[in-house]
């Protein structure tokens, strides 16, 4: 592993156990299965600011939710623990989103992203 | 359009884009749908998709693609799949995230599964789904669009058709040793996992949950 990649499990962008869970599916599938993340996570990114946009605090915690699954299952730590945080804070009571929950989960996709673009790189064609 | 691409069977799908391999893939048994493959990396079919999309993958496709449409529709070439009667055992998956579908498919695959994986999206096709094909094992997201996987499986557990049919819930929600026997308890499902579930550990559940069937997986 590089130090980009040694660096973003060291700070929790990635989960090591995770991705080492998924390496015997292969390098080819696990290429597929960041590309699809990428696509995943980027759709929910658009429909959270969407859910902002229009004040929908209910909305934005499905999308929350569904965001955070994928992330737990491809080990992007992160963006999973963003999201949780900001579920949680949504939760008790169902409250208004805030854009610096958006930010905090942009920026922890933006690094979970870059992540997985470099271990993608790593893994045989 | 992202449909076939050239002379071959590769096509990307019309929600996710993955390049898939129609040759290779499953096919959905949708009622009402025309019969399509599902998507190894999102695991949806493409019944839904827009019509002209629909039209334009058909009209690309190769003569293996069309005889296997075919095949699907026709009783008389293969009454089994026209039947809508996957080979068994079934396992239905039903989550609304492409990553667990993605995931889920390629364990089974590597794991030797010889029957069927069904993908469903929402609870309520996933029930509909169930109870249609009376499948081997479930394995069902909690929190789900249309209708929970909880009630969904306290529904199956309630029907004599489907009672017998084991249920794995798998949340990343409701977690704890609370939610836990509330699942077990209440909504009668026979296993809880919570996510992420590792390959390791999917393979290990599906393998016990179709113990009784044991040339299902390989060990």
């Amino acid at each position: 592993m590089n130090g980009t990649i040694d660096a973003a499990i060291l700070n929790g962008t990635i989960d090591a156990a995770i991705l080492e869970s998924l390496r015997p599916l292969g390098d080819a599938f696990l290429k597929e299965l960041f590309q699809t993340y990428s696509g995943y996570a980027r759709e929910q990114l658009e429909l959270l600011r969407g859910a902002l946009a229009a004040a929908d605090g209910t909305a934005f915690c499905r999308r929350l939710h569904a965001l955070r699954g994928a992330s737990l299952g491809v080990g992007a730590a992160g963006v999973a623990s963003a999201c949780r945080t900001a579920e949680d804070a949504l939760a008790f009571p169902r409250s208004i989103p805030r854009r610096r929950q958006l930010e905090a989960i942009e920026s922890e996709l933006g690094r979970a992203l870059a992540a997985l673009a470099e271990i993608s790189g790593g893994l045989r064609p | 359009m992202n449909t076939i691409e050239g002379d071959s069977n590769l096509y990307r799908c019309y929600h996710c884009v993955h390049l898939n391999d129609a040759a290779r893939n499953e096919w959905c048994l949708c009622t009402g749908g025309e019969n399509t493959p599902v998507c190894r990396a999102c695991g949806r079919c493409f019944c839904a998709a827009p019509k002209a999309w629909r039209l334009d993958f058909w009209r690309l496709a190769t003569a293996d693609a069309a005889a296997r449409r075919r095949d699907h529709r026709n009783p008389a070439a293969s009454p089994k799949a026209a039947a809508g009667l996957p080979d068994r055992p079934v396992i239905l998956l039903i989550d609304d995230d492409p990553i667990v579908h993605a995931i889920a498919g390629r364990v089974l695959e590597s794991s030797g599964l010889t029957g069927t994986l069904l993908h469903a999206h929402d609870g309520r096709t996933g029930l509909e789904t169930a109870q249609r094909v009376v499948p081997e094992l479930v394995l069902t997201d909690a929190l789900l669009p249309l209708l929970d996987g909880r009630d969904l499986s306290r529904t199956l557990k309630g029907d004599p058709r489907t009672a017998h049919v084991p249920i794995v819930v798998m949340t990343a929600l409701y977690k704890g040793v609370r939610y836990r026997l509330e699942t077990l308890r209440n909504y009668h499902a026979d296993r809880f996992l919570e996510k992420p579930v590792s390959a390791e550990t999917l393979r290990t559940v599906v393998a016990e949950m179709l113990a009784l069937r044991p040339a299902a997986v390989a060990s």
